[in-house]
């Protein structure tokens, strides 16, 4: 029987792919399948391998049939995703920060298209002037505003308003700037319920203010390191 | 209690999906019900108590929600990627705790292997078909470890035990199994 078969192992043409199916059966141990993770993050070949892979050996799982778990699974899992915080929709911020992109894409789109409409008007604006104001409402995804921003670049302050819950005892709202490009930059922690802090950064309207929740007196890596719960986007005042 | 489950809609989990991406908590619990029974099927066979089912199901959907940006529905189904996820965490539970190595484990499995090797809704369908005729081809004990890895969460330690062969040479006789039942299925 085939199972005598038992030189070493051969040459293998396709070792992403031998891979790829050792982590969907489930035979490497914790190390190894982390690294398989890694690259199928990277390396789209690793990615479609293991997505072959399992559907291949999919047919498998049928047998399984359907078994329908306790409630209290259900409530478990609602309590971890939304229940840590207790404000808004708590939004993992690697997930966020594309969002980010894409809609800072999008407001860049947007602009391109006024510019062209205005430009046809003849009604070029001159660039903002010297103590230009912006607000921007902070909200989580759906939900009610939670903050309210305004910004005067001519004092050179951010004035922070609260309409929302205050933060966790043990937490602290902390205040980014988060711009086109580049690394997101602190404005400070922002717990009470109204705020007024010095600008020491430049604002443009379409850049966006967002609040993550971090550590008790702000983050402690200078880049958000817990969820981030509101965003909102800088508009020119009237 | 006879439930009806309502059938989900084609390209319904696509949508969900999505939506789940963008952190929207009611297509997570909307994607929790068309899909938990089926994923928490699948662990229990895995997952050697109903404590440590329910405790890898509760992780799978946390792993599912924390990224679901990274499911790509060009390359697999959802179920397919959310069943990989579950269980690779009920993986993770039983190989964490001590359950396996227990005589009353060691049977359960052994009853459940039996119970693999015998008549199979899995071949309802078509792929079900061709991947039990690969499997048959592969021989009894290639067969065994190929099933008991996939459905059961065996490790090659395990595996080794069983059959009665060094770690070294279970880890070449899985890759070897693997890559022939790849060739049978014409290396789709």
């Amino acid at each position: 029987m085939a199972v005598d078969d038992e030189r070493g192992p051969g040459p293998l043409d396709d070792d992403v792919d031998a891979l790829a199916a050792e982590y969907v059966i489930g035979a490497l141990d914790r190390g190894e399948r982390r690294a398989v993770e890694t690259r199928m993050l990277r390396e789209p070949v690793m990615a479609s391998a293991v997505a072959a892979w399992a559907d291949r050996l999919s047919p498998l799982d049928a047998d399984a049939g359907e078994l329908a778990p306790p409630d209290r699974v259900w409530s478990a899992i609602a309590a971890r995703i939304g229940g840590d915080v207790g404000v808004g929709q708590v939004i993992h911020l690697e997930r966020s920060l594309k969002r980010w992109r894409v809609a800072t894409g999008m407001v860049g789109i947007a602009a391109a298209l006024l510019a062209v409409i205005v430009a046809r008007e003849a009604l070029v604006p001159p660039s903002p002037p010297p103590g230009a104001s912006y607000v921007a409402v902070l909200g989580g995804e759906g939900g009610a505003p939670a903050f309210v921003a305004s910004v005067d670049t001519g004092a050179g302050t951010i004035r922070l308003r609260r309409v929302g819950t205050a933060p966790p005892p043990d937490k602290s709202f902390e205040l980014w700037k988060v711009p086109e490009s580049g690394p997101t930059v602190s404005l400070g922690v922002a717990d009470s319920e109204r705020e007024l802090k010095p600008l020491d950064v430049s604002l443009k309207p379409g850049e966006r203010l967002a609040i993550s929740v971090e550590p008790k007196g702000g983050s402690p890596t200078g880049q958000a390191t817990g969820p981030v719960v509101y965003i909102g986007t800088l508009l020119p005042a009237e | 209690m006879i439930e009806t489950v309502r059938e989900t809609p084609p390209g319904e989990l696509d949508t969900l999906m999505s939506a789940v991406a963008h952190g929207d908590e009611a297509a997570f619990r909307r994607l929790y019900e068309q899909t938990s029974r089926k994923l928490f099927a699948v662990i229990r066979r895995i997952a050697g108590s109903e404590a440590a089912a329910e405790e890898a199901l509760q992780e799978a959907f946390l792993r599912i929600w924390n990224h679901a940006d990274r499911f790509d529905p060009a390359l697999a189904s959802p179920v397919t990627w959310m069943t990989t996820i579950a269980r690779h965490a009920a993986i993770d539970a039983i190989r964490r705790g001590a359950e396996r190595v227990s005589a009353a484990a060691v049977v359960i499995d052994e009853e459940m292997a039996e119970r693999l090797a015998g008549p199979s809704t899995m071949t309802d369908s078509l792929a079900g078909r061709q991947l039990q005729r690969c499997l048959e081809a592969l021989g009894e004990d290639r067969k065994g470890m190929v099933v008991l890895a996939y459905c059961q969460g065996w490790s090659r330690e395990e595996l080794s035990r069983r059959y009665d062969k060094p770690v070294a040479t279970v880890k070449t006789l899985l890759r070897r199994s693997l890559i022939a039942l790849k060739e049978c299925l014409g290396g789709r």
